[in-house]
């Protein structure tokens, strides 16, 4: 927007009408008055916060009064209310949903996580703050932010766009995450000895148990022990709560037999455990990373795995940072 | 032959709905592969909010983690650690307060039918669109929904991350003045409820949209570990609350509604019902609260840290969406060696792979809508 | 200048008019929608009742940068709005509806009308075809095959009225309906007009029949990926289009 006064300016110089330069800064006012009072929001929510931003559209506060209507497509979108935590996986697309956006576009950031991460700060798959990756013109804190600060939110926008003064904060690409101290971490011996069987005896097993009328699959998880990883299934009696449990200890192959035969639903369960401690399931139909991103090296959960920084796959390139601070 | 290279010539369209797309109710994605409007198979990408909580919780305190679980399933808070100090109360021995148990089920109750009118008012944006009649009844619920957070933050003093429970009771009182407010409430969400339930249940173009939609085969359900109103929609007799009863569920009377069909219809039936049973309950527990302690432990700051004795332990709850259960693996020391959530939402989403070959794009949507996953819960 | 005169003020005195009108209609609906879910609706844009926020929505959406998509067909991606906005005020051309005389008075207006009208499909179909979007294809592909089904009915009812009138001018249909109006022709100017009023709004796009911008699934419909002015005319036009359906169905009824 500051673009467009400043053209406007030298139009006035250039003229040497007299009462031009009135005339354009009013002009200016006018189209920031039109800017201001027609945002409209992508909609588009990540976690908590945005069931509050939608409690915010909703009858008792309406934003509407403002002048604000969601739009689905970013084409059409002015202002992007990030309100919810920004994870690895997503901050690439929230980059491409920005790009996609039509200027001038605006961007608040809402609740901690998206200013800086809150207690998901350190978690290896979480973006500490969205300014890491796209400029930010306004900060909402609260987690989640009641309906009346994310108005106050967007009011403080409202007065940035009318001064005409717009100057988003953002990291720089120089700029390094501070590094955190590393927790040591130990492992234990098994600490639990009940209802082990053999890995290669697992189907068989599970077959039995599936005839004797446990069909419903509760989870499957593991743990890392010292020296092994332990698998746990849990299954249920239909309209009963008796519960069996089965305990697998896996040997430095890590490979078992998938049950997904046996138990069609059991396929995203271990896929996640796959995703999560690299266990492979022989004859899954389709084992691959559920949660992580394809591309993500090592598996979080085992204890080996330090709670390091997010890796981010995504940082804005130089000349994108050149090209928000010329034209924002 | 020839068949075959028309098909060939055309092949499938590859729709990508989301992770941006106003029905996908969070941050979904779901890869359709079209012939036409129908839809011939699905890929499905979630872990757009994974937050790495169970990483997280093996470094903190077990009395520091239920506030991070209350930001897990943000629809109805309460259950998450409500399940979580559940599991850890079995393994440690602690006994709870009456009171603090009532109080617990009348929170946890009204973030029952909250968490119900949110979900009924996105699928009417979903059935909807933005300015139609869809978009009345999702501003109608979260009106109401106002109201039952208004009660919750004169009670607790936030909108809905409570934060009430902590290990060995609640930390907030109700008073008289509260104890009003929460009467007045369920004076009006009675006819609001009743007469949003008829309306639906009635509704021509509703029942159009969703009637032998999506329907889920018991047996479906139950080998992908669905819970909740998407297996009771299904007619499958399962609800923890009266299975195997945690709190005080036991000394209240209420039914356990059901469908048949397992279609989308009935799973929003249910939850409707469900709601009308919850406030059932929250009548019962304004009538008969028990005076008492709040807490059995000392307060937080001069209580000993909580340690369980070595080995693992699993506890569920019904949380609005299903069975909501902690695998809690302890060494002794004073936080988790190993946290597994075992999350309703997730096992109920694994059945949209299953369920959308064959049908419509306006289908999908009706169906995603009906299991209401919340991505907070399934990415964990 | 007599030419002038003659021909570009109507044009421009209509196409103003027009505008204003099709602008506050948006606001009256943002309005009216808001007082049945118990808003407010505009109130802060322009203080009484948001009176300036069709201008402010309209000045702003001139501001906003244009963009096309990569690989679409530009020149098809611009020529569609412009397309659609031209045919759907063309057509009013034909409608007496500000002043006592349109500027164009034939025997066959009511032919003339329904001809323009369904020319604007092809704009829609240009421009979600040029989008290179799926969702835009999608919501076309739904659009063409609602409107054609759809305008059998329409131009069949409206023809009911004009054999019983024995004209297709719209200046003798008015002059017929004097004394009283063609829906309270007995039986068959109520059924007509059920008939017109239902397939009118599967022409506009309107609720129930809004299958082509069905939010929840396809985005925003054929207008995915247009943004500023080309979005602003595709939302004047489809609303200027409504706005010419009611006055054809107040005239003929």
């Amino acid at each position: 927007m500051g673009d467009v006064k400043k053209t406007l300016k030298d139009i006035g110089s250039f003229m040497k009408l007299p009462g031009a330069n009135l005339f354009i800064t009013k002009t200016a006012d006018l189209f920031n008055w039109a800017n201001k009072s027609s945002l409209w929001p992508l909609s588009f929510g990540l976690a908590c916060c945005a069931i509050e931003m939608m409690a915010t559209f909703s009858s008792r506060y309406d934003l509407d009064r403002l002048g604000m209507i969601t739009r689905a497509s970013p084409r059409q979108a002015d202002l992007m209310i990030v309100a919810g935590t920004v994870t690895v996986k997503m901050g690439e697309r929230i980059k491409t949903l920005y790009d996609q956006m039509t200027g001038p576009k605006w961007v608040i950031a809402a609740g901690s996580c998206a200013i800086s991460g809150d207690h998901y700060r350190h978690v290896y798959s979480v973006v500490p703050g969205v300014d890491w990756i796209i400029p930010v013109d306004v900060y909402v804190p609260g987690c989640p932010p009641t309906p009346e600060a994310f108005i106050d939110g967007i009011m403080e926008l409202q007065n940035i766009i009318s001064n005409g003064k717009s100057n988003p904060t953002f990291n720089s690409v120089d700029s390094e995450r501070p590094n955190i101290d590393e927790i040591k971490v130990k492992k234990k011996e098994i600490l639990f000895n009940e209802n082990f069987i053999d890995g290669l005896s697992l189907i068989n097993k599970c077959k039995e148990i599936k005839s004797e009328g446990y069909d419903y699959i509760n989870f499957i998880t593991a743990t890392d022990f010292e020296d092994s990883l332990v698998l746990t299934y849990l299954f249920t009696k239909n309209n009963n709560n008796e519960k069996v449990e089965i305990n697998v200890k896996l040997d430095s192959s890590k490979k078992i037999d998938s049950i997904t035969q046996i138990y069609p639903g059991a396929e995203w369960q271990e896929r996640e455990v796959f995703d999560m401690f690299g266990i492979e399931f022989k004859n899954h139909p389709k084992l691959e990373r559920i949660l992580m991103p394809d591309d993500w090296v090592g598996y979080p959960l085992l204890k080996d795995y330090k709670m390091e920084q997010a890796k981010l796959p995504y940082r804005p390139s130089r000349e994108d940072y050149e090209s928000w601070k010329t034209k924002l | 032959m020839e068949n075959k290279i028309i098909e060939k010539d055309f092949g499938d369209l590859a729709l990508n709905m989301g992770p941006q797309h106003p029905s996908t109710h969070g941050v979904f994605r779901l890869k359709l592969h079209l012939e036409g409007e129908r839809i011939n198979h699905v890929e499905s990408y979630l872990g757009y909010l994974h937050r790495g909580v169970e990483k997280l919780s093996e470094n903190l305190d077990y009395d520091m983690i239920p506030p991070v679980l209350e930001r897990d399933d943000y629809l109805s808070p309460t259950s998450n650690s409500l399940g979580f100090i559940n599991t850890i109360e079995e393994m440690c021995n602690i006994e709870v307060p009456e009171r603090a148990s009532y109080l617990r089920v009348l929170i946890a109750e009204m973030q029952r039918i909250s968490s119900h009118l949110v979900a009924l008012g996105t699928y009417g944006l979903d059935l909807g669109g933005a300015l139609g009649g869809g978009a009345s009844l999702f501003l109608y619920c979260f009106r109401e929904r106002e109201k039952i957070l208004d009660v919750l933050e004169t009670i607790t003093g936030t909108r809905f991350h409570t934060n009430m429970n902590q290990v060995g009771g609640v930390r907030y009182d109700v008073n008289e003045e509260s104890l009003k407010k929460t009467h007045e409430l369920i004076e009006y969400l009675k006819p609001k409820l009743t007469e949003y339930f008829d309306v639906i249940s009635n509704d021509e173009i509703f029942m159009q949209r969703t009637k032998n939609i999506g329907v889920i085969s018991k047996d479906l359900v139950l080998s992908s570990g669905g819970s909740g109103p998407v297996a009771r929609g299904s007619g499958i007799n399962y609800d923890i609350r009266k299975n195997n009863s945690y709190e005080v569920y036991d000394n209240f009377s209420f039914e356990i509604p059901m469908g048949s069909n397992g279609d989308s219809y009935d799973r929003t039936i249910v939850r409707m019902k469900e709601t009308l049973e919850s406030i059932k309950i929250i009548e019962q527990v304004l009538s008969s609260l028990p005076e008492g302690a709040l807490c059995s432990r000392k307060p937080l700051k001069s209580a000993k840290l909580l340690k369980p004795p070595k080995g693992s332990h699993y506890k569920a709850i019904e949380s609005p969406r299903g069975e909501l259960g902690f695998f809690i693996v302890s060494d002794g020391s004073s936080m988790p060696y190993r946290m597994k959530i075992r999350a309703p939402s997730f096992s109920n989403l694994s059945i949209v792979e299953k369920l959308l070959p064959g049908t419509y794009i306006a289908d999908a949507v009706v169906i995603l809508g009906s299991l209401d996953p919340v991505f907070g819960d399934v990415d964990r | 200048m007599g030419i002038f005169i003659e021909f570009a003020l109507p044009i421009f005195k209509t196409i103003s008019i027009l505008i204003l009108i099709v602008a506050y209609l948006v606001w009256l609906e943002r309005k009216v929608a808001a007082k049945m879910q118990s808003r407010i609706g505009p109130y802060l844009v322009g203080k009484p009742h948001g009176l300036l926020q069709p201008l402010a929505d309209a000045l702003k959406l001139m501001l906003k940068d244009d963009s096309s998509p990569k690989n679409s067909d530009r020149l098809l991606f611009n020529f569609g709005p412009i397309w659609v906005m031209v045919v759907s005020l063309a057509s009013f051309a034909l409608l007496p509806f500000i002043f006592d005389n349109q500027m164009i008075n034939t025997n066959l207006a009511l032919m003339l009308f329904i001809a323009i009208s369904s020319l604007i499909i092809v704009g829609i179909f240009i421009a979600g075809w040029s989008s290179n979007n799926k969702f835009a294809l999608i919501s076309v592909i739904r659009i063409i095959a609602q409107i054609i089904s759809y305008e059998i009915p329409l131009i069949i009812t409206l023809l009911v009225p004009c054999i019983i009138m024995g004209s297709l001018g719209f200046s003798e249909i008015i002059s017929y309906q004097k004394n009283s109006w063609f829906i309270f022709y007995p039986i068959i100017g109520q059924i007509t007009f059920i008939i017109f009023f239902i397939s009118s709004l599967a022409e506009g796009n309107r609720i129930p029949f809004d299958l082509s911008e069905a939010e929840s699934e396809l985005v925003s419909g054929y207008t995915t990926e247009y943004s500023g002015i080309k979005f602003a005319l595709f939302y004047l036009a489809e609303y200027v289009h409504l706005f010419g359906i009611s006055v054809l169905g107040s005239i003929i009824f």
